[in-house]
This record gives structure tokens, sequence and C-alpha cells, in this order.
């Protein structure tokens, strides 16, 4: 999986939090958020995360970004290392990579004007200041398709859809390489999330910012993606191109997650063969030995709960952790 | 997607700001208290030290041979007991003011730090917090006063560094949720530093509860004022503190029932305004201003 | 579908300060039948179902309209007559299960007091009926979930148990206000499989309330689409899909990324966003999002007219959004 000048590279990051416990904060139990990861983004491209809730997409995107401290492994961002970076190395390295969050009545801050909110990664770093900073705002405004004197108001005037644009406007002000997008629709209304993918989408043709997009909702990740990477319980069990997935899944985890979408056609999610896990979802806290996935594997046999799988490739590329698939 | 966020949706403007009536009053009170107190050297009919031994202990409504009156009375040194009453409203709302915004400033930077910080910055201290918490208010300012001993501005440093940790408990716990937001993490990103972080997006947004605690602690540091001038710890004669004026009136509380009940009734009246008003604070703030 | 409806909604309408968020909806649930109201955010759809079990919070009043249960037109019922259909007739289960449960009591309370409310039985029989339910909502080990507090369930068996609590003593319908919506896409299937599998058992009606159209698409057999307040368009779940007659339900059907659709392509967009209820005026409340809309739209709100076989949509131009589709997919 190595690319030419690649815009993200991680390599084998894990991310282990201790609960808190006690009077003065010792003891607790340790949960496994991401347990040895490797990702690379080439320039220009789309690489979509997926998974359900503890699968641990959301802790290694904020783990990219510095946000969420890595317990082990590397994070490079155009070649500068984030795993153990601090104050000025970490916020050098920042002016590369950049969020985008899944709420946006959460993404502003209601007390600020939202030209403030987006002018800030420049202020900060004296990059601009007064009118040019004003303008630069205004260009960024227009950009996202609302107007530059919108920047007077506040984010209470703002419907969702629009304060998401207000919040990718903000991520692009240091015109980074790589956008983190953490679930950026999800809480969007469907007609509103048209809107918003179009936006992105549109944003990366002309500006050729590369994109790490998060989701759980499998449909939005096709429709963005160019390589895609499926999580379960803090491992990469999947990782191929976008038209490769879709066509032919391999892991049986991946299956499901393809059958769980309902299709839009009535008669044809009838006829759909569905596959319907057993059991629920295990704890990040509890993660099973061997293979994550065998308590609810239809395949899984004894190999799979002694030993773990790793990424191994197949005839079309892809990667797949199975020792049944 | 609840039922409620529909209403809310919907009807915004209906909801006007209605002011209830009693609010309106207590408002009014509040800001006439004020202004008096602003307003006394020029108000003020008599000199709040200027002793007249002849006229001591007389009624509310005794003329002066100069045809002045003394509306309030006279105290056991025959000082007009309606000048010292207003100047000691100054010294009321000036010691309470000032206590409130030490142990705002105090309190609310260190709260705020805790909850940034985590580690062993927060435990140092929240756990101080604990200890203080645990002891009683009015013994720690009394025991404090004894260490450091009366006067205005050593009352306004007493009561300023014991009442801190209330501010300081509820800073940590607005800070705690609003680090987790996304604008916060959003202006990490962006290359903020703490401090800016900190003033610029967190305090702004945890001045709701905040304002609500200094209310009350506003009626408190009054009543707490007033109890220590009145034990002889807070303001000295012949300063006029309601306190240390009701000290003095206990003794003659059958001979001249005025001298405890006029800036009893001050008292009264602006300690009720000051929470009648943070309650209505509270209630308006609460729900409405839920940005989770 | 079958002779009398379980239950018939004929034009409920519920004002808010004189501001009319549910106007006109009328819908009736056949025994054994999932009727899908979908919508977007502050389209009603939530109110509706509120108004169904007269859970209405105060400042909204139903002015209009019947809602019949069993030839029982709940709307005329004083409150101690509702609170005795409410749970037994007619259920609802909401879309936070963790927060719809009593966090201090153990799961086997409240399921067996849901049974113990309705039915005079000892505490040990409807201790027995909570644990068939558990079964029957596919809960492994009963036995032990019985006496589990909620915090120590999954989003998912939360969820299960409340539709065990909904159905335990036989309701003719169950409204389900987005019950899939906060849960993971593996676990919503095992939920939507569920309901689907009890309805069939049963003969329970069901009224799901979503926004999303593939959850329709997987449980539904006839659909509302609900937008400002008013049903646009009502029809078989296969007739909606493939012949959409409302300009919104065509715009929503195409605006959703599924996986057959051409990655990366423009989505269809729809301008604009839900207007305010003070801002209805008399015509059509899409006209001013409407692609294909006209003056009569503007100032005429159009009624919904037949337009195919137990299919009948809220549009002047009903026709021409079939043209719609072609351009927009």
């Amino acid at each position: 999986m190595t690319k030419p000048d690649p815009v993200l590279e991680v390599r084998d990051v894990t991310v282990h939090f201790k609960m808190r416990g006690g009077w003065l904060g010792e003891g607790g139990q340790t949960i496994k958020a991401v347990d040895g990861v490797d990702l690379a983004i080439g320039s220009g491209e789309t690489l979509g995360l997926v998974g359900e809730s503890g699968c641990g997409k959301s802790t290694i995107s904020n783990a990219i970004v510095g946000l969420v401290p890595t317990t082990r492994g590397s994070i490079r961002v155009r070649g500068q290392e984030i795993v153990g970076a601090s104050g000025k190395a970490l916020r050098a390295a920042r002016r590369h990579v950049q969020m985008v969050f899944q709420n946006p009545a959460l993404s502003l801050n209601p007390r600020a004007t939202i030209g403030a909110a987006i002018a800030e990664p420049l202020a900060v770093r004296g990059i601009a200041s007064g009118p040019a900073l004003r303008e630069q705002v205004g260009t960024l405004l227009t950009q996202v398709g609302l107007r530059a004197e919108d920047a007077r108001r506040y984010p209470h005037q703002f419907s969702g859809g629009q304060r998401q644009r207000i919040v990718i406007a903000r991520a692009l002000a240091l015109k980074p390489a790589l956008v983190v997008c953490d679930e950026p629709v999800s809480a969007l209304d469907v007609s509103v999330r048209a809107q918003i993918l179009n936006l992105l989408i549109d944003l990366q043709r002309r500006l050729g910012v590369s994109y790490l997009f998060v989701s759980h909702d499998l449909s939005v990740i096709r429709h963005i993606s160019d390589q895609v990477a499926v999580m379960y319980l803090g491992r990469i069990i999947e990782h191929a191109s976008r038209s490769v997935l879709f066509a032919a899944p391999k892991h049986p985890y991946t299956k499901a997650l393809m059958s769980a979408v309902p299709e839009a056609n009535p008669a044809a999610q009838r006829a759909k063969r569905r596959m319907v896990l057993s059991g629920e979802l295990p704890s990040p806290a509890n993660v099973p030995a061997g293979c994550a996935f065998h308590t609810r594997c239809p395949l899984a046999s004894e190999i799979c709960r002694r030993e773990r799988p790793t990424l191994t490739p197949r005839q079309d590329g892809a990667l797949v952790a199975c020792h049944h698939a | 997607m609840s039922a409620n966020t529909a209403i809310s949706r919907r009807v915004r403007r209906p909801r006007a700001r209605r002011v209830p009536l009693a609010i309106a009053v207590v408002a009014l009170i509040l800001v006439a208290i004020f202004v008096l107190a602003a307003a006394a050297p020029w108000i003020a009919p008599f000199d709040p030290t200027r002793q007249t031994l002849v006229m001591r202990l007389k009624p509310p409504g005794t003329m002066t041979a100069a045809g002045q009156i003394y509306l309030f009375g006279t105290d056991d040194l025959g000082r007009d007991l309606l000048s010292r009453v207003l100047f000691g409203a100054q010294i009321s709302l000036a010691v309470a003011t000032l206590s409130v915004l030490v142990s705002t400033l105090v309190g609310v930077t260190l709260g705020m730090i805790a909850a940034w910080s985590r580690g062993s910055v927060e435990v140092i201290v929240m756990r101080s917090v604990d200890i203080m918490l645990s002891i009683p208010a009015v013994l720690l300012a009394v025991l404090t006063v004894a260490v450091l001993g009366p006067g205005f501005f050593k009352l306004i440093l007493v009561l300023g560094l014991t009442r801190w940790p209330r501010y300081t408990r509820v800073a940590f716990g607005q800070t705690l949720q609003i680090a987790t937001l996304p604008y916060v993490k959003a202006a990490e990103l962006a290359g903020a530093g703490t401090a800016r972080i900190l003033f610029r997006h967190v305090l702004p947004n945890i001045a709701g509860p905040l304002l609500v605690v200094a209310t009350a602690e506003f009626g408190l540091m009054i009543l707490f004022e007033a109890g220590l001038s009145f034990l002889g710890l807070g303001i000295q004669p012949p300063a006029p503190s309601w306190g240390s004026i009701m000290s003095v009136g206990r003794q003659y509380v059958e001979r001249a029932w005025w001298i405890v009940t006029f800036p009893g009734g001050c008292l009264f009246l602006l300690v009720l305004s000051v929470n009648v008003l943070g309650d209505w604070l509270r209630d308006r703030l609460d729900p409405q201003a839920r940005v989770r | 579908m079958s002779p009398a409806p379980a239950l018939t909604v004929e034009d409920l309408t519920v004002e808010i300060d004189g501001a009319s968020v549910v106007d006109g909806v009328s819908f009736a649930v056949g025994a054994g039948e999932v009727v899908a109201l979908v919508g977007e955010s502050g389209c009603g759809k939530s109110m509706t179902a509120l108004a169904l079990l007269g859970l209405l919070p105060d400042a909204a009043q139903i002015v209009r309209g019947r809602i019949v249960l069993d030839g029982v037109d709940l709307v005329a019922l004083p409150e101690r007559a509702m609170q005795r259909v409410r749970g037994s007739q007619l259920s609802i289960i909401f879309q936070e299960a963790t927060a719809s449960l009593d966090p201090l009591t153990t799961v086997g309370s409240q399921v067996s007091e849901a049974y113990a409310l309705h039915h005079s039985v000892s505490r040990s029989t409807a201790w027995g009926k909570a644990k068939e339910m558990l079964t029957a909502v596919g809960i492994p080990d009963p036995e032990l979930r019985l006496n589990q507090y909620p915090f120590e369930l999954s989003g998912g068996m939360c969820q299960r148990v409340m539709i065990a609590m909904a159905l335990i003593c036989g309701p003719r319908v169950l409204v389900a206000d987005e019950p899939t919506t906060a849960l993971d896409v593996t676990i919503q299937a095992q939920i939507l499989e569920l309901m689907k599998r009890l309805v069939a058992d049963r003969g329970t009606g069901i009224v799901l309330i979503t926004h999303d159209m593939g959850v329709v698409a997987d449980a539904a057999d006839r659909v509302a689409v609900m937008y400002a307040g008013r049903i646009a368009e009502i029809a078989p779940v296969d007739e909606l899909f493939a012949r959409p007659r409302h300009a919104y339900t065509a715009l929503l059907l195409a605006a959703m990324p599924s996986l057959d659709h051409e990655p990366k392509q423009a989505l269809a967009m729809i301008e604009g966003k839900v207007p305010a209820a003070v801002d209805f005026g008399e015509g059509c409340r899409f006209a001013a999002r409407c692609p294909i809309a006209s003056d009569r739209c503007r100032n005429q709100q159009p009624p919904l007219l037949e337009s195919g076989p137990g299919h009948r949509a809220a549009c002047w131009h009903a026709d021409r959004v079939a043209g719609l589709i072609g351009s927009i997919a």
C-alpha cells in the first residue's frame, strides 16, 4: 500500500485508553480503541473508512489530527510526524490536516461570528490580518456557496447544512493537504446531505485536497471514496479500491454490512438474500481473542478463536484479514 | 428527531421575552438601591459620622432646630440614621461586588485551568476545593479575619479568598463539557493556544451558569459582610456598615427600635431582590441556552 | 387490505399557538400492515405519532379530526379511558431506547409492569409473560436479562426490550417513532427483521415513522410522504418507488446515494429548506422549492388526488413528476 508522495501515512497505529478510577485518578480498564492500523492516502484522493460504533474509526481520525494521543505507531502528514509531537511541532503539522466534524450545531462557537470562526486559523498563525484577512474569509465563504456578507452573522442564524458549509470553509482556510471528515453528513437531512456531498466532491476537483472520509453509511462511502477500508473493533479487516470492494466484498463482516444496507427498490430489497448477523457487538474493552469478529461470524472455526488474521492481498488487489475468505 | 425540536423550530417568534411583573419590580428595587448608594454623598441629609449627643436616640420624624428632619431617627450617638443607612448601602454593595469579583477571577480561572489540563493540576485544584468546601463557611471567614485582621480591603480579600471554590466547581464542570465540543477542538486544530481557547471559546459559553452562581453569591456576601460587621470582625466603626449599625442597635431594641429595623429592612429588601432575580436568571438561562 | 382497518386517522390537525404543525392528515392501518410516515425533520411526523397516543405537549392541541381505533374515537376519549388504551391496544416505541427505559428499575420489572397495568394477575404470572416476550423478541438468556438494569444492555437490546413492552398486551397497532435511527446498520437490520416477523405472527399494524427511505423500502407495505405538516403523497410501497407522483417524493428518492447509484456523480439536490409554520401561505407548501411549480401551485393548495390504484398525491402536476426522475437520476 505504498504511494508516491503520500499525503497521509499511518503505520501500525495503536490507541489504548485507560479508564479513570479512584479518588486520585488511578486504576481502571483498558479500551483498545485502535489496534494496529495501517493506512495511506495519496494526493487528491479519498479514503473512505467505514464501520459501526466502537470500531475505532472516530478514534483513528482524531488521532490523525493529534486530538487524541497515539499509544504506538507513526502518523505522518506530508512527511511530518504527528505521534509524540507537541507544541510547535504539532502546530506546524496541523497546517496540513484539518477536520470537519459530525454535528454542525456544535462545530461553531455560538458566541462568535462565522467570519471570526473561519478567520481563526489564519489569524492565530499570523498569516493574514485586517482587510486582507476579511478578503480571504470572503473568498472562502463564496467557495462553499455562501456570501461574503454572511461573515458578520452568528451560527444560529444558519441552517444545519449551511453551518456544515461554514465548517468546511474553516477547514480549508489553511489550504491543508488532507481534510479528515468525521461523519460530516450523518446529522443532516437527506436532501441537505446531497448538497454537502456534492460540495465536497467539487472542492476536491478544484483544489486537489485529499479526504479521509469516515462514516457508518456504506452508500455515502460508495459515493465519495476512491479507496475503502472497513474497520471492526479497532482493526482494519478489509481494504480495497471502491470498485473492487463493492463488486466483490470478501470478509464476512463486509458482506454483512452491505447486506444490511436497504436497497432503494422495495422489490429488490425483498428479493435480497439477507445476511443478518447474530449476537451483539462486543465492547472495545473486551475484544475477543484471535479474530475479533469470530463471535458473530458464520464462518468461525478453531483457528479464528486462537489466531488473529493479518491483512493479506488477494488477486484483485483487495487486502483481507480472514482465515476463511 | 424529537417532537420538542419540532416545536421550538416552529414557534420561535410568539415566545417573546415577557418579563414577569415581580421581576420588573425587583429589578427596579435593585437599581434604586444602587443609585441611592452611589448618590449617597449628595443626597444624604447629614454627615453620617457627625455626632450630636443631644439628639441621641430620637425617633423617626424628629425635626432639628434648623428645620431638618431625621427621616429614620438617630442612633445612640446622635447620628442621622438615614445618612448612615445610605452610606452603609455603599459599603455593603462595594464589599459584595468586589469580593464577588475577586472570587470569580480566582475561582473561574482555577476551574478552567484544572478542567483543561486534567492530570495533577486537576487533582490539586479540585481536592483543595473539596477541602475548603468541607469547612463551614462562617467559621472559615471568621478564622481568616482573625488571621488577617478587620478592615474594608482585608474583608474583601477574606470573602474573595474563601468563596472561590464554588465558582471553581461550576467552572470545572462546565469547562469539561465544553472542552469536548467540536468547536473547541477546531480552535485547537487551528493552532490557538490554551489562553485563547479558554478566554474566547470556553469562557463566553460558560458565562450563563457562572452568572447564576455570582448572583447567589452576591446576596450571600451582603449577608456575610453584615454578619461579620455585626460580630465586630468586618467594617470597623465609625464606618457605617448595616451590620455594625444593627450590632449597636441590638442593645437599644426596646428604646429605639428604628436603629435595628431600618438597616435590617434594607438588608432584607436587597437580598430578597438579588435572590429573586438570581432564581429567575437561572430559569431563563438554563433550558433556553442549552446548546447540547 | 383487511375488511376494516385497525386504525383510521381522519383529517387530523394539530396546532401550536395557532400554527398547524399537522394539517389534515388522513391514513389507515390494517391488521398486520406496516404504514410508513416518511419525511424530514419538522414535517410533523413525530407530532402525528404523539397525537395518536394522546401524548402531545401542553402547547399543542388537536383542533380537528378523528383517530378511530376499533370503532372508538381516541380524540374524544377522556384521559383515564385513554390510559387504558395506551399500552394495551395502542403502543409506541421511540428512537432512543436506552433513554426510554427507567434506569433505576430492572428490565423485568418494567416489562412485567407493562402487562400488569392492564391485566389483574399475580406478580409471577406477569414475570412469566415478560420472560416469554423477551424470548419472542430474540433476546438470548432472558432469565439473566430480566434481572439486569437497562445500562447493562446494548442499544439494540434495549430496543428489543421496548418492543417487548409495547407488544406484551397484544395491541392492535404499534407506533414506532424512528425505532432504528440510533442503531448501527447491522443491528438495524436485525430490529427491522424482528418487527416484520412479529407483525406477521401477531397481526399487529405498525405506523412506522422514519426519515430513511431505505427503511421504508425494507419494511413498509404502504407509504405516506409528509411535508410541512401535510401528506404530500400516499401509495403502496412498490408504486411509490416506481412511480412517484409528487416532486418532493421524487427528489427524496433521487437524493439518496444508494449502492446502485453512479458514484461521484452529482446527487440531485433540493434547494432551500422546510418553511416555518408561520410562513405557510395559501398554496402548496412545497412550491418554493419545487422545480415544476406553477402559479396555480403557489396560490392554491392541491388536495390529495387519485393518480393510480391506492395512490394519491397532492400535486397539480403529478403527471410531470415522472419527467423529473429522468432528468435527475
